[in-house]
């Protein structure tokens, strides 16, 4: 019998029958884990912080779940039409991307992190920084720390869309219409970000994880009227 | 679907039926078969009557054997107000309170996109077209305090917004007779954004 408790991300729950559910939840420990929830509704809407508990006889054996609430986040935004899609999306990527049963421990607590921030001004930025960290998480880490045609750290402006490492602006600038922008938020997190930075932001990580994760289909989400 | 005889079907399609299982399938078909006369005979028919007769109100989307349904037809009710509701098992269940006199509306659904259900999937042009010709005043909207429910209502708020009509929802918040102390962190948030002047 495998027996074991966790604090957990619930990110999907998919109907099986008339009271149960296949919830995908992505737990500190033991990363994103199925297994099944009775109900006739589901217990938790997604993005709950939960206590998990999870039981199975073997381990290939779909488990079972008993579910604590803790935080739940996404009621909390409920009012907050961009908010709320935000955490939508975010369970969206982690259900689609993460692989099962692999410990993802610093960026589960990078998730919560970003959820904490959703009160402030600058949530967005917050959001599109949590992206990065998902993309290196994943494997596809961006190469933002210094320019790859030269080393300059200080003008950075442009990323590659075929290497996803930054490039200056003096490097970049005769292919600037093949690059894409670089926000200057990416090197600098403590700056503001201007709406122009947020949209870069939002388009910069959105080609990456539909051309690296996503197998060129497209994030079903409105990424444009978020900002 | 492994059966023998047309009397193992029968069990077998209602165990599929919401609420039952083989046993409890079971359990009805015997009872029908001992009840022949006052309850197989005339469920028969009336299964066969409504499936012969049954009809989607064009105007609302709501099950009933005349089109347009009982409800759109009734003259007593409000022309005015429109109840934006998820399905026809809602307006069903307003129904039984008598709280309300207006109009309906079946969205066939919420919007998903964890579960990619999309705007197309859902009855939105319909209810566009409903305001277009009919002279509502105020769309009341119904929608669940889930996530879906919210983003439908989201939504809707924005497709809706060039509309001349009065947009309201539900009040969210406390449950009648609930004590605070069974109250998730959500709910008594909800709560505390409603409050009421007294």
């Amino acid at each position: 019998m495998i027996k074991w408790t966790d604090i957990g991300l619930l990110l999907s729950n998919k109907r099986l029958g008339e009271n149960k559910f296949i919830s995908s939840i992505f737990t500190k420990e033991h990363g994103k884990t199925l297994a099944i929830t009775y109900g006739k509704k589901p217990q938790f809407e997604p993005f709950s912080l939960v206590q998990t508990h999870f039981t199975a006889k073997t381990e290939n054996q779909l488990g079972i779940f008993k579910l604590e609430s803790l935080t739940p986040f996404s009621l909390f935004f409920l009012e907050d039409r961009k908010r709320l899609q935000v955490l939508l999306m975010s369970c969206f990527l982690m259900d689609r991307l993460l692989p099962q049963g692999e410990t993802f421990s610093l960026f589960f607590e990078k998730t919560i992190d970003f959820a904490s921030h959703l009160e402030e001004e600058n949530w967005l930025k917050f959001y599109i920084l949590w992206e990065i960290d998902l993309l290196s998480n994943l494997g596809f880490g961006l190469n933002l720390s210094c320019c790859a045609l030269g080393g300059d750290v200080d003008t950075l402006c442009f990323v590659s869309p075929k290497t996803g490492c930054a490039v200056s602006f003096e490097k970049g600038k005769p292919w600037a219409g093949k690059l894409l922008p670089l926000p200057s938020f990416f090197s600098h997190p403590e700056e503001d970000a201007s709406k122009e930075d947020l949209l870069a932001g939002l388009a910069l990580t959105a080609y990456f994880l539909q051309r690296e994760a996503l197998n060129n289909t497209s994030i079903p989400f409105d990424r444009k009227s978020l900002v | 679907m492994k059966t023998e005889t047309s009397l193992d079907d029968l069990i077998y399609f209602l165990s599929k039926l919401p609420g039952l299982g083989p046993r409890s399938a079971q359990r009805m078909v015997l009872f029908l078969l001992k009840k022949k006369e006052t309850h197989f005979e005339p469920l028969k028919g009336l299964m066969d009557a409504v499936l012969s007769e049954m009809k989607v109100c064009p105007l609302c989307g709501n099950y009933d054997v005349i089109t347009p349904c009982h409800i759109c037809q009734d003259t007593k009710r409000s022309q005015t107000t429109l109840c934006v509701v998820p399905d026809v098992s809602d307006i069903w269940a307003l129904e039984r309170s008598p709280i309300y006199h207006g109009q309906y509306f079946a969205l066939g659904g919420l919007l998903s996109a964890l579960d990619g259900i999309t705007p197309e999937n859902l009855n939105i042009q319909k209810l566009k077209n409903r305001l277009d010709s009919s002279p509502i005043e105020e769309v009341i909207f119904a929608l669940p305090l889930t996530v879906d429910g919210q983003t439908t209502l989201h939504y809707l708020i924005e497709s809706l917004k060039t509309y001349p009509v009065k947009l309201t929802t539900l009040a969210h918040g406390m449950p009648v007779g609930g004590e605070l102390d069974f109250q998730d962190e959500g709910t008594i948030q909800t709560a505390f954004k409603a409050r009421t002047e007294l």
